[in-house]
């Protein structure tokens, strides 16, 4: 019973259909997904706005409380109405939006996992059509055909399939006489049977005259630069012209032929029609050519995967940040480092009594000079260094290689080691050296650059403070309380000439009682102190958001009444410049910011720019 | 986006259409094979994403009018 031939037709409609499904399935999910975007641009676009409105509400406010320092009648419940209205709004819109990104950061990671599948599945699929192809091939070369199906060629044209069962691998090579599908030569030994005389594939008798094989070049390795090229050039036919019948064997051996023909002067056919050991061995050699090809072309066939992996893998990367930055997982300023840092104290009036490192706390004696540590929940200083005669603060987490030293006047040194302590304070007659501290395990080290600001007052004291690393963020405690009579009553500013550093000193109204604050700025990166103009039992703080105009910095302030947050949350960023040194310090107040602005998810580039915009 | 998902439906349900069409045409062993390995799952993923994608359209759709409204 004759075989009937498989339709190969099907199996470029099959190929087609897969293709098909790839890139419009990957085409609908892109415009999905922008369509998705562009949705929560807008509902950025909207908290945006609503974060300019608070911000406005904000200053109006503030601008009422100043009024109202001088004039105590003046009434600022409008304003604060409106002021609460707008974080109403804000927080409301915030929270939104929030579930919206959420969302969208779900759909991404469903999203991806299935674009993987799916392309492993159709690259699978075309490797097994490939695969497939040259199964049905050799399948249709052992069929029957119909006359009528019988092509000049001699192979089987393609012809309304049957679900006849596919002949094993065995069946085939046995007994295989005619269009073997690889158009490879067998061993020497068959050569009479891979082209038989008269054959529809070569019509042409075979000539004995074997004496004409004299003078060729000896046999010798094939060129492999030539191997290359021919290879590379079939690949590149294979994937322009898609999946064709027989496309892949024709090249194969075309571009054998032709290299056979260069290397030996002797075409393949000329070359069958020959006898004798001669023969063999050219024979054998054009086998060679034939199957180094072959093994060229997977080879680079697996480069090319291996670069389509890897461009996977990049656009994976760039898809992974994406998620991030959309999830908000990955802050901006993720890990930051403070590095280099040393703060001297000077004009404590030989006041610190001790430090109990074992115990981890500085013990304060009584008197107008208080330095303390605060620790990450932003409590110590607070609670016991202000209010007890024998101030006990405490640091936490006291260990590591990296420090703080504080100088007082007698030179004595207090080294503050501490691994991931958030704040660290340092006060005197009501004015405070805060600084905010993180991930000191990354290390400090000795002084190598320094920046002397002036004496804020007769009592009072200096900093000075060394490099600070590229990139820092420094996060505060946030801790809140309910406060109420804090004022900024002024402020003044020193800027280095060339900019580099400056230095703030902020008198606040904290219950009537004038406090200071110094806080300083070197190379973009705060560091100093700052009025924190709230504690226990006051109402409102300031929060300070420096940015960079015209090469000094400028400062913005927020104020609210109601809740506010101590610890004066600070957050300064830094970006690197040309130079290698800090460009620019955005100084981010992050608790009360975070009320302003809301949202960081804007790339390292656009953040100092943004905060510059909203400070306008 | 509901024109974009509905896009993704119309593919996913001409691929299964096509490759149903297809299927008769094949030996039963080579069929067979190509579609428990390639197509069913082929069909599979897509089947587990479409409500993901609804899910989404949904959300975003709620979202819309409150946050407009604020």
């Amino acid at each position: 019973m004759p075989r009937s031939v498989v339709d190969l037709a099907k199996l470029n409609e099959l190929d087609a259909t897969i293709r098909s499904f790839d890139s419009n399935t990957g085409a609908s999910m892109t415009a999905y997904y922008h369509s998705a975007r562009n949705l929560l641009s807008q509902f950025d676009a909207k908290l945006n706005e609503l974060s300019i409105t608070l911000q406005r509400a904000s200053e109006a406010l503030r601008r009422c409380n100043s009024i109202q320092d001088s004039n105590p009648m003046k009434s600022c419940a409008s304003e604060e109405a409106a002021f609460n209205r707008a974080y109403r709004r804000y927080k409301e819109c915030e929270e939104l939006v929030k579930k919206a990104r959420q969302a969208i950061f779900e759909y991404s990671n469903y999203a991806a996992e299935f674009r993987k599948s799916k392309n492993d599945l159709c690259s699978r699929a075309s490797a097994g059509l490939k695969h497939v192809e040259s199964f049905v091939m050799d399948y249709n070369d052992n069929a029957t055909p119909s006359t009528d199906n019988v092509m000049s060629n001699g192979i089987p044209a393609v012809s309304p399939s049957t679900t006849s069962s596919i002949p094993s691998s065995k069946e085939q090579n046995n007994g295989q006489t005619m269009g073997d599908s690889s158009m490879f030569i067998k061993g020497g030994e068959e050569i009479d049977h891979v082209l038989p005389k008269g054959s529809p594939t070569n019509p042409i008798a075979i000539d004995m005259e074997s004496d004409k094989l004299e003078g060729l070049p000896p046999v010798t390795a094939p060129d492999n630069s030539a191997m290359s090229e021919a290879a590379a050039g079939i690949l590149a036919a294979l994937a322009a012209g898609g999946l064709v019948f027989g496309m892949r064997e024709m090249l194969l051996q075309q571009k054998t032929d032709e290299i056979f023909e260069k290397q030996y002067g002797i075409s393949r056919t000329e070359l069958l029609l020959k006898s004798g050991p001669k023969q063999k061995e050219y024979v054998a050699a054009y086998n060679g050519i034939y199957k180094g090809l072959q093994q060229e072309m997977k080879e680079q066939q697996k480069k090319e995967i291996f670069n389509q992996i890897q461009q996977k893998k990049e656009f994976l990367t760039l898809e992974e940040r994406r998620i991030n930055e959309l999830h908000g997982e990955e802050t901006l300023f993720s890990r930051e480092l403070v590095h280099d840092t040393k703060i001297e104290v000077k004009n404590l009036e030989n006041q610190i009594a001790s430090i109990d490192d074992g115990k981890k706390r500085i013990v304060v004696p009584s008197g107008k000079t208080k330095i303390g540590g605060l620790s990450g929940d932003g409590l110590s200083f607070m609670k016991e260094g202000m209010s007890s005669k024998e101030r006990f603060i405490t640091v936490s987490n006291l260990l590591g290689n990296s420090q703080v030293t504080l100088t007082g006047d007698n030179g004595k040194e207090y080294v503050f080691k501490n691994e991931d302590s958030d704040i660290f304070f340092v006060a005197h007659d009501g004015s405070y050296v805060k600084r905010y501290m993180r991930d000191f395990s990354q290390g400090f080290s000795d002084v190598e650059t320094s920046v002397n600001l002036p004496e804020i007052n007769s009592t009072g004291y200096s900093n000075k403070m060394t490099d600070v690393d590229s990139t820092l963020l420094s996060v505060s405690a946030e801790k809140k309380y309910t406060a109420e009579g804090v004022r900024v009553v002024n402020k003044t500013y020193h800027i280095n000439q060339d900019g580099s550093a400056w230095t703030k000193v902020v008198n606040a109204s904290i219950g009537g009682e004038v406090r200071t604050g110094v806080s300083m700025s070197y190379k973009g990166a705060e560091i100093g102190a700052e009025v924190s103009a709230a504690r226990a039992g006051l109402k409102e703080t300031y929060i300070t958001a420096p940015s960079l105009k015209n090469g000094s910095y400028s400062q913005s302030e927020y104020g609210s009444s109601g809740e506010a947050n101590v610890g004066l949350a600070l957050s300064a960023g830094t970006s690197k410049a040309k130079d290698g040194t800090n460009e620019i310090g955005v100084k981010v107040p992050f608790a009360k910011f975070s009320v302003v602005y809301g949202k960081f998810n804007l790339s390292e580039k656009e953040f100092p720019e943004y905060i510059r915009k909203q400070l306008k | 986006m509901r024109q974009s998902i509905n896009s993704f439906r119309n593919n996913v349900r001409q691929f299964n259409s096509n490759a149903d069409a297809i299927r008769p045409s094949w030996p039963d062993n080579v069929g067979n094979a190509f579609y428990r390995d390639i197509i069913q799952p082929l069909k599979a993923e897509a089947e587990r994403l479409e409500p993901h994608m609804e899910e989404l359209i949904v959300t975003l759709e709620q979202l819309k009018p409150q946050i407009d409204a604020i």
